[in-house]
């Protein structure tokens, strides 16, 4: 936990809301309310954090907000930081909402509470706390998505009203972003004639089309159209300095020219000589200008506003139709996503903050002025200690008993009695339907330890265990190159087979194994347990429920220090062996031995299969015999996701692993620490913030892998973990074994159809 | 029209029999751009940049200039009759500057006391423009009347004209559109115009508020 310069702009974003919020009570003379509104943080990204309110104090309301509109032009230029942009110290977005009133303060005989309401100046929140002049009664049968537009009704009238249109009078519009299209239907409503409108893409010809314009046309298409419209009146809403070139041209001979978007930039020219030649006359118009021709009026600031506000809303109750500008529905809780999106998606036109989708529990409720600070609760730093979830009835973070409705009994007799056979052998004895009643191996007294341990029968011969009668699967922990033809004499024998990992010491024999379980009908599963480490499982169903969106990349890193017993003793200490260290009886070093579970888990938890493989194998050990013990893969899955796998068997002092996958939604850490990171809604977690995943299984997940095998077999389905899945891994490093041997990269599914032909 | 840039250019191409007009503030026309000018002769017309018209008969070409700029000052001021003169103020030191605020009755010198409502730049310098755009007040009222020059004129237009809603009026330039001389001359004026000084092809430029500058 250090206290980066993030941090520290973090933490005084907390002081200042902190402060801000005491500081209106402190005047408004009223205790806080807590809610919920988004932020965008010093990081640059968006969130949904806790946030106080006063009650309403004199002249105010305080709103429970139903919904609050995007100005997607206005705030990707706020998100974006463009050019003439400002967001306050607050860091808050939005402007323009709806909602009800829950409480008015003293001087508001107008408004009571559950009166509806619109609001300007209003941050995108579930409650806002409002002068009364900035709340408008929405009238009836205005849909609150529509009210929620009246700040950008307002904008876009200031515009209509600086075009000085008069009845039947052309004009057009130069932009169709939201506010452009507000101008052109509330410019229609009042009796002016809508030549056209002028955009630069056709992704939002359908709404200028409902608002009323003639034509549609597109920059750098219909340039010709463009340049004969000679219109008497032009509004430019594109809010970029580009498109004031684009209205002067649109222009005609002693046009006015409106500049109702705020420019992000620099012009990058005047137009000097056209707006001279054209007698051109170029009017400014941003909603404060209404302010100040209200100073100029003598009237009362605000005034102005106020009339465009209540004549916006009037409009919409007298017919102005607005419904399809409203655009999507959005969670608060995946804001964070909404602003990546709309900080490339131009043709976005308009959206709105849904407050109601909160939990119920987001609900607003009294806040508490003695709170201290919360200076460890803002932003999206990685460094901060994660939260831990709470337990869930549902969601994918819900509790589910692995093992609940395990069915049937699968008797299993175990070959190859050796290192790895005493935990299978536990782990088969853990399980409610799965029983070990057979044990052999070529060196008697490994298999009458296990046989004696579990219960089970020391067999003579591997023959006699694979045909005894009450051996359903045969479950061979013996070396790699063993694999297939202990498979296959089982499988012609009539037995489930369960294979240690990997399927084999090569691709070629796995294929032959998978091919042999597909003619006899037999179950053929490999032994990748860790797909039930209880992370691994709830990680997955987070993964299939969106928290990270589609999968982008992976990472998988492994660093051992595997001691020379390994190689050349045993690791059990229960028997020698040194067929780790061969090539020809393993199939290879630290990637088929050790990283094969990892590249199960990429496979199993991104759900894709890899397309390409590039790698790099050395064997660097005195000891470590003819296989490698160091290596780094690369993956490039169908679709174009990536993903690193690094490893090593041989390196002094190293006992560490690491294996996370990520999309542009969320990152998934299986390992080291289990956590989960997601900008997206899902039941349980706020999104923008890190999230422990803590293991509360006690069980193997060596037990739960058999044991679903189990129901699997006596159901009659496929194993979990099939065949295919084996030779899925197998192929992988197969193509990564040769990609390092011949410098090219390799395709899995090509090395599949070589053996095929 | 000016071959190379700056006043020799001008000078340099400038046929022979023919004079060049040139309001001072078009003096500071960037030096890689060509200065612009009203050139007469000598087939009896009048040309600025590509526009060209007919002297009026019994008209010299100094008084087809001296009436075109007047022209030009006229439909400036034409946009500021909203304007108490000493809300106005002038940006520019050449004879449309000079007629503009003859004809508003503002100083020929120093600045309104408060942020005038509205200005009229006769120099189309960007600077110019820019720093008459921060001077307004809000709501105010720039009139373009200074020479449009071949190159771009990058503005921020959000904090001013944006945001405090200003206004920008476009004044024609000479024998822009219904601004023959012939046409001009019916109106008079030519006696408001003093006459130009000469100007020879190294500058070196009087006080005067407009130049001529022969051929040769």
């Amino acid at each position: 936990m250090g206290y980066s310069p993030r941090r520290l702009e973090e933490v005084e974003r907390e002081l200042l809301w902190w402060g801000w919020a005491r500081a209106g009570a402190a005047a408004a003379r009223r205790p806080l309310l807590q809610g919920w509104g988004l932020a965008w943080g010093p990081s640059g990204y968006a969130e949904l954090v806790p946030m106080e309110v006063s009650r309403a104090g004199r002249c105010q309301v305080t709103v429970r907000v139903d919904v609050s509109a995007v100005s997607p032009g206005t705030e990707r230029a706020q998100f974006l930081r463009l050019p003439n942009t400002t967001v306050g110290p607050l860091g808050r977005p939005g402007y323009s909402g709806a909602g009800t009133v829950i409480e008015a303060g003293p001087g508001t005989s107008s408004l009571r509470p559950g009166d509806p309401v619109a609001v300007t100046g209003a941050p995108h929140a579930s409650v806002a706390t409002v002068g009364a002049a900035s709340a408008y009664r929405v009238p009836e049968g205005v849909a609150p998505e529509a009210a929620a537009l009246v700040q950008l009704g307002i904008v876009a009238s200031v515009g209509v009203e600086a075009a000085k249109l008069e009845h039947g009078q052309p004009f057009c519009v130069v932009g169709a972003g939201l506010v452009g299209a507000l101008a052109l239907r509330i410019a229609v409503a009042r009796g002016a004639e809508a030549r056209a409108v002028v955009a630069a893409s056709r992704a939002k010809e359908p709404w200028a089309r409902v608002g009323g314009a003639r034509s549609f046309l597109v920059v750098g298409e219909d340039d010709a159209a463009v340049g004969d419209l000679s219109a008497p009146v032009v509004i430019d809403a594109t809010g970029s300095p580009t498109g004031f070139a684009v209205a002067l041209e649109v222009a005609g001979p002693r046009g006015r020219v409106v500049l109702l978007g705020s420019p992000r930039g620099v012009t990058p020219d005047l137009g000097l000589g056209r707006i001279q030649g054209l007698r051109l006359e170029v009017v400014g118009a941003h909603v404060d200008t209404v302010d100040l021709l209200d100073t100029a009026s003598g009237v009362a600031a605000g005034s102005g506003r106020r009339r465009a506000g209540e004549a916006f809303l009037e409009a919409l109750a007298a017919g102005l139709t607005v419904s399809d500008l409203c655009g999507e529905e959005l969670d608060p809780r995946e804001a964070g996503l909404f602003y990546r999106r709309l900080a490339h998606d131009r043709e976005l036109i308009s959206a709105h903050f849904s407050w109601s989708r909160l939990p119920s529990d987001w609900g607003v409720r009294g806040g508490h002025l003695m709170r201290l600070p919360d200076l460890a609760a803002r932003g999206v730093e990685p460094e901060r200690r994660p939260l831990v979830p709470r337990p869930r009835t549902n969601g994918p973070l819900r509790w589910v008993d692995p093992l609940a409705g395990a069915t049937g009994m699968l008797r299993v007799g175990m070959v190859g009695c050796g290192d790895i056979a005493g935990r299978n052998a536990a782990a088969i004895a853990a399980a409610p339907n799965v029983r070990l009643v057979a044990t052999y191996d070529p060196q008697g007294g490994l298999a009458e330890e296990v046989a004696r341990r579990y219960g089970a029968d020391a067999m003579l011969t591997g023959e006699a265990l694979v045909t005894r009668s009450d051996v359903d699967a045969v479950l061979l922990c013996v070396p790699h190159h063993l694999h297939r033809p202990l498979c296959l004499e089982a499988l012609r024998a009539g037995r489930h087979v369960i294979v240690e990992k990997p399927m084999a010491e090569s691709l070629a024999a796995a294929k032959e194994m998978a091919a042999e379980a597909s003619r006899s009908g037999r179950a053929l599963s490999v032994c990748f347990p860790q797909r039930y480490d209880p992370v691994v499982l709830v990680g997955r169903r987070l993964i299939k429920a969106g928290a990270i969106g589609p999968p982008a990349g992976g990472l998988a890193k492994l660093y051992l220090d595997k001691s020379p017993a390994y190689w050349l003793g045993g690791f059990s200490s229960r028997t020698t062996s040194t067929w780790r260290s061969s090539r020809a009886q393993a199939g290879g070093g630290v990637l088929i031995m050790n990283l094969s579970h990892y590249l199960d888990l990429l496979h199993h938890l991104m759900g894709l299969a890899v397309d390409k493989v590039t790698a790099t194998a050395e064997a660097t050990a005195r000891d470590g015999g003819d296989i490698e013990d160091t290596v780094s893969v690369g993956l490039t899955f169908t679709g174009g996701s990536i993903a690193s796998v690094v490893g090593g068997s041989a390196m002094s002092g190293s006992d560490a692993s690491e294996l996370r996958v990520w999309g542009q939604d969320g990152q998934l850490v299986v390992e080291p620490a289990a956590r989960i990171f997601t900008l997206r809604a899902i039941e349980g977690l706020r999104p923008g913030r890190w999230y422990t995943l803590g293991r509360r299984q006690s069980l193997s997940a060596r037990t739960v892998y058999f044991s679903r095998l189990g129901s699997a077999i006596h159901e009659g389905r496929q194993p979990e973990v099939g065949p295919s899945d084996g030779l899925a891994v197998q192929a992988v490093i197969e193509a990564a074994y040769r990609s390092a041997l011949e410098g090219r990269s390799e395709r899995p599914a090509a090395l599949l159809e070589e053996l095929e032909s | 029209m000016s071959r190379g840039g700056g006043l020799a250019g001008l000078a340099a191409s400038l046929r022979p029999g023919t004079t060049a007009f040139l309001d001072a503030d078009w003096l500071a026309a960037p030096m890689n751009t060509r200065v612009p000018a009203l050139v007469s002769g000598p087939g009896a017309v009048i040309s600025f940049g590509a526009a060209e018209a007919p002297l009026p008969a019994g008209m010299t070409g100094e008084g087809a200039a001296g009436v075109s700029l007047l022209a030009v000052a006229e439909e400036a001021v034409q946009a500021l009759t909203s304007f108490e003169p000493s809300r106005i103020e002038v940006y520019g030191i050449g004879l449309v500057a000079h007629l503009v605020r003859r004809i508003v009755g503002c100083p020929d010198r120093g600045r309104a006391t408060d942020r005038p409502a509205a200005i009229v730049d006769t120099t189309g310098l960007a600077r110019q423009i820019a720093g008459a755009m921060k001077r307004l007040d809000d709501l105010g009222t720039l009139v373009l009347a200074g020479p449009s020059v071949e190159l771009p004129l990058p503005l921020d237009l959000y904090w001013d004209v944006h945001r405090r809603g200003l206004r920008l009026v476009g004044v024609a330039p000479p024998l822009g559109d219904g601004r023959s001389p012939v046409e001009l001359s019916f109106r008079g004026g030519e006696d408001q115009v003093e006459p130009p000084a000469a100007l020879g092809p190294s500058g070196a430029p009087s006080r005067a508020h407009w130049y001529r500058l022969p051929a040769g």
